[in-house]
């Protein structure tokens, strides 16, 4: 019963020919291996996509997926634009080379943020009236004379042709406001209103391309109060598979079901059921949760099926999208970062829990992989044992993995995981494709921990070298 | 036949022998049960009338509004049976695929409201599933709702209860029989009948591969969301994907002659593979039978996406815009805008077409251009010559991109045709004049 992830050829080749052990002996808790020629790979698969529609393209980078300063310099070699969600996100594109002409602003914005990235002449995606009115104020407090780029960020589109039940968003404002935003821009001659922008997170391509053809249709109708905008940023969402095979996933639940309906212990901690249960009629009832977070969908298909949409009108997206001159923004993080980083800990034990089963112990937390919430995305991690020494008893070994913090609900995997061979004190895990999200995103230090370190792996002359986010340097490969 | 309404059409639907020629088995004889025969369309209008049938006088006398999960053809027998009677319908769903599925829908009057999936971003407070939200909604507000329900409504499997029967009636023997599982009441229930008269059928589950996606059924991981499924009803379960699906639809259409859909195709296949497996081993004939629930046309563009090399033909009577090929797309005739410009100015300016869409064309476009979309254009011109011959022609587009394509046609009419470089956006670029249109 394995949940085995996709793991590209060059992680697969780093993992057997590079010592983790010694790698591992660099830094006492979790370290993070970023390899960040992948994001090439992964944004030309996007860039192909809208080069055979001729459709012109913005890749904004998602700064938030990742803390690792490697990704943001590749990111930047690859001539990119990039998003940045908070004052030292803004720094950090700063520092790695991006200038405010290439920088989009996003999310909730404190003051500080703002001015910031006013100085710089960046882009600013609009949360709300309010935040505009305090943009207004502070490009008046600084005396300030650049013409300022904003797009204004929906979160219902209205849709004529049919209904969507859009889901309730704090993010963004009402379409129904964007009178209000367009007087209050008119009244500030140096705003340009560049677009709309809405993030399409949990729709399927053919509901984007409707919401694609709805925000196109209002920014046509911005012509007509003197604007002429040519944006139309879709945000990010875009997935991607992360399993070997997804059958592996159906049979683990179809574990689940059995032993739900027979009311055997299930192969998980607790009564974590992933959503389902056994409902009053004696059947499974209830939703699996973690279904979707397995994606099926790759993002350049997605993408394709959007652009080659024909509209309602008759005519297909892309070809609406090149008559008017309009851009797609995309703000993608998890899919630049797919296969683009592992994280390696090691293990400080097993022992068994109060019911009997089987706990690896490592020396991480939940907070050093960001699974506090995202834990059903974790497939197997790969077990680097430290000696040679054949253990062929209990084989295949079954283990929950858990976490070194003082809390009942630090578990890495909840999940039974299966080993072919009984992991021991000293092994290390690697925990493959946590580049985008999982690495860091909430790195804590709770009962001082230490906090987990980033590296940064590339190849020069067909070999692996290794070094810190801080001395890469992507222009000199 | 004279019928005094419709819904005494529903069900009482043919059993159609599969030519031996076809399925080439040896120990098995092969029905198809074609269920399409029903007046909506599909095997769903038992189950709707069925389970409209006792709510109806209620639905009507509080003038309730119709409600149901469903992204096909329960919604359109449904929708139909609601309309004949005066009823609104309403469907939530998730799961529509096929546009003109919802179009469908949406001619024949029902109100489809979509839901999203899953956000990507950890949410808990996402939307569940929309079964869970049309049953919410119509406790919460029972004076306007009534809820079929046909994931849990017994008289799904009841309805086909009735199909099971008719089977019986027209044959003596029934081994096995081939359902695709949806809300798993069809197969259920028609086993269940032919088993209560005494026959020895075998049911046999028929499931999209998991990683695969059939309209009309479902994979294996989200067969529990039905409350009809009990997995040890089921002799096997047998699974294929899109590929397999568009086969066998294939061979029933054009083999068959039965013009059922995509979801009827795959239990052809599955069938088909299965028992062909079996077919050695028997001892004695057997006998199986297959439902064919719906019909193909709906699918035709959801099949085209998936295997457009079906529908390539290059039977074209006139050479086409879309013929060009790329050779002679890179060897286009460009014009810069400062020499259309020029070209502009003389005595015998040249026809200057510009193929965008009418809004772009409005809101700026260059002075003398007219406006003929590309694919207008292409119908057009591939009529044969449409301009006067000592007349140069410019098409242009926003970059510079599409336009080469028509150019290119227009030359190997025999026209001096232009592309103009780097499009409109170039000419803009360049200082030239814009025109808007007000």
């Amino acid at each position: 019963m394995q949940i085995r992830p996709k793991i590209s050829q060059d992680i697969q080749n780093f993992i057997q020919s590079q010592d983790m052990f010694a790698l591992k002996k660099l830094h006492e808790g979790v370290i993070h291996i970023a390899f960040p020629d992948q994001i090439n790979k992964n944004i030309n698969r996007i860039k192909t996509v809208f080069d055979n529609y001729g459709v012109d393209l913005k890749i904004y980078f998602a700064h938030k997926s990742t803390k690792n300063k490697a990704f943001v310099k590749e990111a930047r070699k690859a001539d990119v634009c990039i998003d940045v969600s908070s004052k030292n996100e803004l720094i950090s594109a700063l520092s790695c080379g991006f200038s405010g002409d290439k920088i989009l602003c996003n999310g909730p914005k404190n003051d500080e943020f703002i001015r910031l990235a006013l100085f710089h002449s960046c882009q600013f995606s609009l949360d709300s009236l309010q935040e505009l009115n305090r943009l207004i104020d502070n490009y008046k407090l600084l005396n300030l004379s650049s013409q300022i780029s904003v797009l204004i960020r929906i979160n219902n589109p209205q849709i004529s042709d049919r209904n969507i039940a859009f889901k309730d968003s704090r993010f963004g404002s009402v379409m129904q406001q964007l009178d209000e935003f367009y007087n209050q821009i008119k009244l500030n001659k140096f705003i340009d209103f560049k677009g709309l922008h809405f993030h399409g997170d949990g729709y399927d391509p053919s509901m984007k391309a409707s919401i694609l053809q709805t925000l196109i249709e209002a920014l046509e109708d911005s012509f007509s109060r003197g604007f002429s905008p040519d944006t139309v940023n879709l945000g990010g969402s875009l997935s991607e598979p992360t399993l070997e095979s997804y059958s592996d996933w159906s049979n683990y639940l179809e574990l689940l079901e059995k032993n739900l309906l027979n009311n055997k212990k299930l192969p998980i901690w607790g009564n974590n059921s992933y959503g389902l249960f056994v409902n009053a009629n004696g059947k499974i009832g209830g939703k699996d949760r973690a279904i979707s977070r397995f994606n099926k969908s790759y993002f350049d298909k997605d993408l394709d099926a959007i652009l080659a949409t024909e509209t309602s009108k008759g005519r297909m997206l892309a070809d609406i999208l090149n008559d008017n001159m309009f851009s797609v923004a995309l703000e993608p993080g998890y899919a630049l970062l797919q296969q683009a980083g592992i994280t390696l800990v090691e293990v400080i034990e097993i022992k068994q829990a109060s019911d009997g089963r089987n706990l690896l112990v490592l020396d991480a937390n939940l907070y050093n992989l960001g699974v506090a919430k995202m834990f059903q995305l974790i497939s197997d991690p790969v077990l680097i044992p430290c000696s040679n020494k054949a253990n062929n008893q209990e084989t295949p070994y079954s283990v929950m993995v858990v976490g070194n913090l003082c809390r009942e609900d630090d578990f890495l995997i909840e999940r039974e995981v299966y080993f072919d061979q009984k992991p021991c004190s000293g092994d290390i895990l690697v925990f493959t494709n946590t580049a985008p999200y999982f690495a860091g995103f909430e790195d804590a230090t709770p009962i001082m921990h230490p906090k987990s370190k980033f590296l940064v792996a590339y190849k020069q002359k067909q070999e692996w070298k290794i070094t810190i986010p801080e001395k890469y340097n992507p222009f000199e490969l | 036949m004279i019928y005094n309404h419709v819904t005494e059409l529903i069900g009482n639907t043919p059993l159609l022998k599969i030519d031996p020629k076809v399925h080439k088995l040896q120990n098995f004889e092969l029905y198809a049960k074609l269920e399409y025969y029903n007046p909506f369309g599909s095997l769903k209008d038992r189950i709707s009338w069925e389970m409209l049938k006792p709510i109806l006088e209620e639905s009507i006398r509080d003038n309730k509004t119709i409600l149901e999960s469903s992204s096909g053809n329960t919604a359109k027998a449904l929708a139909t049976l609601s309309g004949v009677y005066g009823l609104d319908f309403k469907t939530i769903t998730n799961r529509i695929k096929v546009p003109e599925v919802r179009m469908m829908l949406q001619f024949l009057g029902a109100q489809v409201e979509e839901l999203s999936g899953f956000s990507e971003c950890p949410d808990p407070n996402d939307p569940s599933d929309p079964t869970t939200i049309a049953s919410n909604l119509a406790k919460q507000d029972s004076d306007s709702w009534t809820y079929t329900d046909q994931y849990y409504n017994q008289l799904n499997w009841q309805a086909h209860y009735k199909t099971g029967n008719e089977v019986a009636k027209d044959l003596a023997q029934v081994d096995y029989y081939f359902g695709v599982l949806g809300t798993c009441g069809s197969t259920y229930g028609a086993v269940k009948a032919l088993q209560d008269v005494g026959l020895n059928t075998k049911a046999i589950g028929v499931i999209a591969e998991s990683d695969s996606w059939v309209p009309g059924g479902r994979n294996a991981n989200e067969l529990w969301e039905t409350g009809f499924f009990d997995k040890d009803f089921y002799t096997d379960i047998i699974s294929g994907g899109i590929d397999k699906a568009i086969r066998g639809t294939q061979d029933l259409n054009r083999k068959c002659g039965i013009m059922a859909g995509l979801t009827s195709g795959l239990n052809f296949s599955c069938t088909l593979d299965y028992l062909r497996s079996i077919d050695k081993e028997q001892t004695s004939k057997e006998v199986a039978v297959f439902i064919a629930c719906d019909r193909i046309e709906s699918y035709i563009n959801y099949i085209k996406k998936q295997s457009p090399n079906i529908f390539n033909t290059q039977t074209y009577l006139n050479p086409t815009v879309s013929q060009v090929s790329q050779e002679e797309i890179d060897q286009a005739n460009f014009i810069s805008p400062q020499d259309l410009d020029a070209k502009i100015k003389t005595q015998n300016p040249p026809i200057v077409i510009d193929i965008r869409g009418n809004f772009a064309f409005s809101i700026g476009h260059i002075p003398t251009s007219n406006n003929i979309l590309d694919e207008l254009f292409a119908q057009i011109i591939e009529q044969g010559k449409t301009f006067s011959e000592n007349k140069e022609i410019v098409v242009v587009c926003s970059i510079g991109k599409i336009s080469p394509k028509y150019s290119v046609f227009l030359n190997k009419q025999g026209y001096i045709a232009y592309s103009l470089e780097g499009g409109v956006n170039n000419w803009k670029g360049s200082g030239f004049d814009i025109i808007k249109t007000s």
